[in-house]
């Protein structure tokens, strides 16, 4: 009973933003060879840069050799499966995102992204998502863009995944406003469109920090269950209507069955570098993201299987 | 005004020695002593030939073989690859709305491909002359895929084999992916491949083995390894990131 | 921020950005530095035959990229190098055709017509000099008219051009690149279609690989780089061995003349002018349409100076073919003049219509932060747009660019006969091996080798049976953005099936497409004495 409550515990924090734990060491565990960093996403983007400098710190801290590589496409899916290939003794790591694993393996109707083929090690931080709008337009507030569809107004809105895609349609669906959802490239894609006026609203995931802090921009809704660091006003998506989030974090995953103490000790220092705002990925993660959050083991397990079944439940609700 | 060019041209037209490169987007040059030979040679083997027969091309003629697969792959593909192999039909219901599917780009690829051959075969109607292609084309290509195969094949499997070798000699348990960073070992591979891959081609063109092409592709190997490897700390040579 | 304000920021940003070294506490800007190198490499490359500007353009990317990352900061500096290769090498083309009767491309072998009589003469410096000034002035009259016409146009298209009529153009630019480029009309349209199917292999909507037939080594698609790369390179490279392969390697280059004494007459500059100017309007004109070159700049820049010439030239003077300076200058004022225009349609529009802005192309989109297209020329105020400072700051290069071709060009271009040297058959295979080291770099998986070598394969196969391989790979870089566009008309259109013929501005476009296809297809190029007809005997 005890034990049960300790997990309940242990699992709301691991959800709300914020550090869980202090990162205890990695031990004295070091790799057989060197490690391979296969990155999900394209060169030059947030997930990328973060990725490098986490494997430079590596390098610098626990004198590690790190060897990124990239591996983008498919919203993680190519990087997920060809770490699931590689040997499971520690010296192979990719960084996706927690929708690779969710959403986007059901859609691909790919057996090879099952879960049971990771072993999850550690998040880095929460996706800001936020739904924005330029300050002062029509859309700046959820009863602006609630009266606006009323009227009869054209709502163009962006996003930048299928997810993305369905939970807005879901929103609409629930609230009555009807979206007209546009696909753009990545969140700085979708950011282009609001800033040329292409777009009306858009969910972007922390590329809009610095034009909310200015004042350009507004973030109009929460897309996480919990407020945004810098808007927390915005009502989040739960309480205009939506059942479902666009919660996500960065995450490092490794191939199946993997070594404990390698696991242990990478999540160790993935956390321990993350978290620390003296090493430059610490800073980055502070600045774009709001600050970093740690979580792993069990109650990383425990978030990917409850993100993989609320995708599931999207997916019916939607019904294509 | 493109015949007085053209016609200019002809009474006068340089003399490369060499095979020029083109921009990527047109036909090379022919060699016009090459073309007075070939006329001389076609009229030598059949003597000459009537208009008419000038005229009366045979069927199938390389562009024409080429602009009815363009139409027969084009159909088959559109009929049957695309619906077989795409995400989604021409057009869908998606979130309550109409869009375009997975499988109307590559439709309307493939019949800009069937467009093409059409258009191919119309052309060729009026043509007078035709390409000619000839087998010596598919020996070259052949043999430069062998080239690169065992170049290729040189550099992925010369580092572990090493590896295993020494490794059993020194009775360790080390293999190549543990040691595929340090530094004897991540260079061997590639040395010997891209060595190979430039020392072949030029000993098979100068039709003799010579020291000097080995030494030329030893050093391009090394100049490789050099930019790329030595100043930069994360990149990968063949085969680090398959291992 | 208005224009000059943004002019100024673009100079600045050239001048201000990052610093390759620091030295007698100064530091020494990144992007002038390498558009030096870059200028020094081109003119290098121009002079080497079996080389050509795009050749140096593919191979150095990847090195750059790996020197500079892929921040917004490595922009102007890889730009930098970039423009100063496409400069260098339209200049350097000249010198092996002057000196040696070789060129290092078609469009320098309408230089040798008349420059390497000259130099027969003993008046090879003279032909040099003649070539480097007209060239010179070409190059700058066409970045005067880039510098005015790119925003102009970019802000046009983006006002009055939407979804679907965006849509449209690049229907018809595509349609306008299978039409002219090549010999026939169909197979452009056969070269344009393949480069679109093979741009959305795994490019689908919902992450279905499409088009892969279940293979999961396709499931990540073609890599961009792999693709361009091997068609236009490594295709090149087997075509060219293969000429060595069966008829050996060929004899080094025999010295005609020497003679360093004599530059220009006076009067000369006089002389060649009025040939010169008019050439250089013509291929500012011609460069500004995607798909047409250099090629055809140089030889209608040729064939109307020689009308001119014909009626003007005095008794004593040599014909066209013979040593006339004017036929140098008519020439190589139209082929360098093709260079700035041509950037004309990628930066206002994105679409690239030669090899050297689909390298810029390439360069923005390995580095990002820059999208070649309308978008960059917004003049937002009082947020700044950093797209438009770059695009300024590409326009300060071109500008050096000139004034280093007018200033240091003449030396750096006397001294390259020595390049006509180099063995083609030692070069080729070093080249390939450069190429492919590069793109492992980059991917990091034999894989891509192979992708590589079978696009190379398939540039092989196109050279072959005479299809262009530039509207192929035109179509691979525009196969994404047309998807995209013509799913958002569609999508903003409310799902209608005439979304393209919605607006008289789209209606126009797609019959000026169908208009090109079939009106050029008319002229039957195959059966007129075309020059490059295919009589080739492909051997």
């Amino acid at each position: 009973m005890l034990k049960m409550a300790v997990r309940c515990a242990v699992l709301v924090a691991a959800v709300s933003t914020g550090p869980v734990v202090a990162a205890a060491d990695p031990g004295n565990w070091t790799p057989p060879g060197p490690i391979k960093l296969i990155i999900g996403f394209p060169a030059g983007g947030g997930v990328d840069t973060q990725a490098r400098l986490i494997a430079q710190a590596m390098e610098d801290r626990y004198g590690w050799t790190v060897l990124p590589q990239q591996v983008p496409g498919n919203g993680g899916n190519n990087a997920a499966l060809a770490v699931a290939k590689e040997p499971a003794d520690g010296t192979a790591l990719a960084i996706i995102v927690t929708e690779t694993l969710g959403y986007n393996a059901i859609v691909a109707e790919n057996p090879k992204l099952a879960l049971e083929n990771f072993t999850p090690l550690a998040t880095t931080a929460r996706f800001q998502m936020g739904l924005v709008a330029r300050a002062g337009g029509e859309f700046d507030s959820w009863g602006k863009v609630k009266a606006a569809s009323k009227a009869g107004k054209p709502i163009r809105l962006g996003v930048a995944t299928p997810r993305i895609a369905d939970v807005t349609y879901h929103l609409g669906l629930e609230s009555g406003v009807d979206f007209n959802i546009v696909n753009f490239k990545g969140g700085a894609g979708v950011m282009n469109g609001i800033n040329a006026g292409d777009l009306d609203l858009g969910w972007v995931a922390g590329v809009q920090s610095k034009y909310v802090k200015s004042g350009e921009m507004v973030n109009v809704l929460s897309g996480i269950p919990t407020p945004l660091v810098d808007s927390p006003d915005a009502p989040t998506l739960g309480k205009v209507g939506s059942k479902f989030y666009i919660d996500g974090y960065f995450v490092f995953v490794g191939p199946a069955g993997m070594d404990k103490k390698a696991r242990a000790a990478l999540a160790e220092a993935i956390a321990a570098i993350a978290m620390d705002p003296e090493t430059k990925a610490g800073a980055m993660l502070a600045r774009a993201f709001g600050g970093a959050s740690a979580i792993r083991g069990d109650a990383l397990e425990q978030y990917l299987a409850k993100d993989r079944s609320a995708a599931k439940k999207l997916l019916q609700a939607v019904s294509r | 005004m493109r015949m007085i060019v053209f016609a200019r041209l002809k009474s006068n037209p340089p003399t490369p020695s060499v095979r020029i490169a083109e921009p990527f987007g047109q036909v090379p040059e022919p060699h016009p002593r090459r073309l007075e030979r070939r006329g001389q040679r076609m009229s030598r083997r059949s003597g000459a030939r009537t208009e008419k027969e000038n005229r009366d091309l045979p069927r199938l003629t390389p562009d024409r073989v080429i602009g009815l697969l363009a139409i027969v792959l084009g159909i088959v593909a559109i009929l049957w690859w695309v619906p077989a192999d795409a995400g989604s039909p021409l057009i869908e219901r998606v979130r309550g709305r109409l869009r375009i599917g997975d499988a109307m780009a590559p439709t309307v690829a493939l019949a800009i491909l069937v467009l093409g051959g059409v258009v191919l075969l119309l052309e060729t109607r009026l043509a007078k002359h035709s390409i000619r292609l000839s087998p010596r084309s598919l020996i070259f290509l052949v043999h430069c895929l062998i080239v690169i195969a065992v170049a290729f094949a040189l550099m992925r499997w010369i580092g572990p084999i090493a590896v295993a070798g020494w490794a059993a000699a020194t009775d360790s348990t080390a293999t190549y992916r543990d040691l595929r960073d340090t530094v004897p070992w991540k260079y061997l591979g590639f040395l010997v491949g891209g060595t190979f891959l430039v020392a072949t081609p030029i000993v098979l063109c100068e039709r003799r083995f010579s020291l000097r092409a080995v030494l030329i592709g030893l050093f391009s190997a090394a100049a490789m390894m050099a930019v790329y490897d030595l100043p930069f700390d994360d990149l990968l040579l063949p085969p680090n990131g398959d291992v | 921020m208005g224009v000059f304000d943004y002019v100024l920021a673009g100079i600045l940003a050239v001048f201000q950005g990052p610093l390759l070294f620091e030295g007698l506490g100064f530091g020494i800007p990144a992007a002038p530095l390498m558009l030096f190198f870059g200028f020094f490499v081109g003119i290098a490359v121009g002079a080497t035959p079996g080389l050509a500007g795009p050749m140096a353009m593919a191979i150095s990317l990847p090195i750059l990229i790996s020197i500079f990352g892929v921040r917004p900061e490595a922009l102007l500096p890889v730009f930098g190098f970039l423009i100063g290769v496409m400069k260098g090498a339209t200049i350097g083309g000249a010198v092996p055709a002057i000196l040696f009767n070789i060129s290092g491309t078609p469009d320098a072998m309408m230089t040798a017509l008349d420059g390497y009589p000259l130099a027969r003469k003993g008046q090879a410096r003279r032909a040099l000099r003649i070539a480097h000034v007209s060239s010179a002035s070409g190059d700058t009259l066409s970045d005067i008219v880039l510098f005015v016409c790119a925003p102009f146009l970019a802000v046009l298209v983006e006002r009055f051009l939407d979804l679907p009529e965006k849509t449209a153009l690049i229907i018809l630019s595509l349609a306008f690149v299978a039409a002219i480029m090549g010999d026939s009309v169909g197979k452009g349209l056969i070269s344009v279609a393949l480069g679109l199917l093979a741009a959305f292999v795994a490019s689908g909507e919902d992450f279905y690989p499409r088009l892969t037939f279940g293979l999961d080594a396709l499931s990540g698609g073609f890599p961009l780089t792999a693709v361009v790369l091997g068609v236009l390179i490594v295709g090149e490279i087997f075509a060219s061995i293969e000429h060595m392969w069966w008829n050996g390697p060929e004899p080094p280059a025999k010295v005609e003349d020497t003679s360093k004494r004599g530059g220009l007459r006076p009067g000369d500059v006089r002389r060649i002018a009025p040939y010169a100017f008019r050439s250089a309007v013509l291929g500012t004109t011609i460069g500004a349409l995607p798909g047409v070159g250099s090629t055809l700049a140089a030889t209608l820049g040729y064939a109307f100076g020689h009308q001119r010439y014909k009626m003007r030239k005095a008794p004593g003077d040599p014909q066209f073919g013979d040593g006339a300076p004017e036929g140098i200058a008519a020439t190589e004022a139209a082929n360098s003049a093709v260079s700035g225009a041509n950037l004309i349609p990628v930066l206002s529009l994105g679409i690239p219509g030669n090899a050297a802005a689909v390298f810029i192309v390439l360069a923005a989109d390995s580095i990002g932060g820059f999208n070649p297209g309308p978008s960059v020329f917004k003049f937002t105020s009082p947020e700044v747009n950093p797209e438009l400072v770059v695009a300024f700051g590409i326009f300060t290069l071109m500008a050096l660019g000139n004034l280093l071709n007018w200033t240091a060009g003449w030396y750096v271009m006397r001294a390259m006969g020595i390049m006509s040297r180099v063995n083609r058959h030692v070069l080729m295979p070093i080249v390939l091996l450069v190429t492919l080291t590069a793109i492992y770099v980059q991917e990091t998986n034999l894989g891509a080798l192979w992708i590589i070598v079978g696009f190379g394969v398939l540039g092989y196969v196109f050279r072959k049976v005479g299809i262009a391989v530039l509207p192929f790979v035109i179509a691979y870089i525009l196969a994404g953005a047309l998807e995209r566009a013509a799913r958002q008309a569609f999508s903003a259109s409310g799902a209608d099936p005439f979304f393209l013929f919605s607006s008289p501005v789209s209606i126009v476009l797609i019959v000026a497409a169908v208009a090109v296809v079939t009106l050029l297809s008319r002229e039957a190029k195959l059966s007129v004495g075309h020059r490059h007809a295919s009589t080739v005997d492909q051997r």
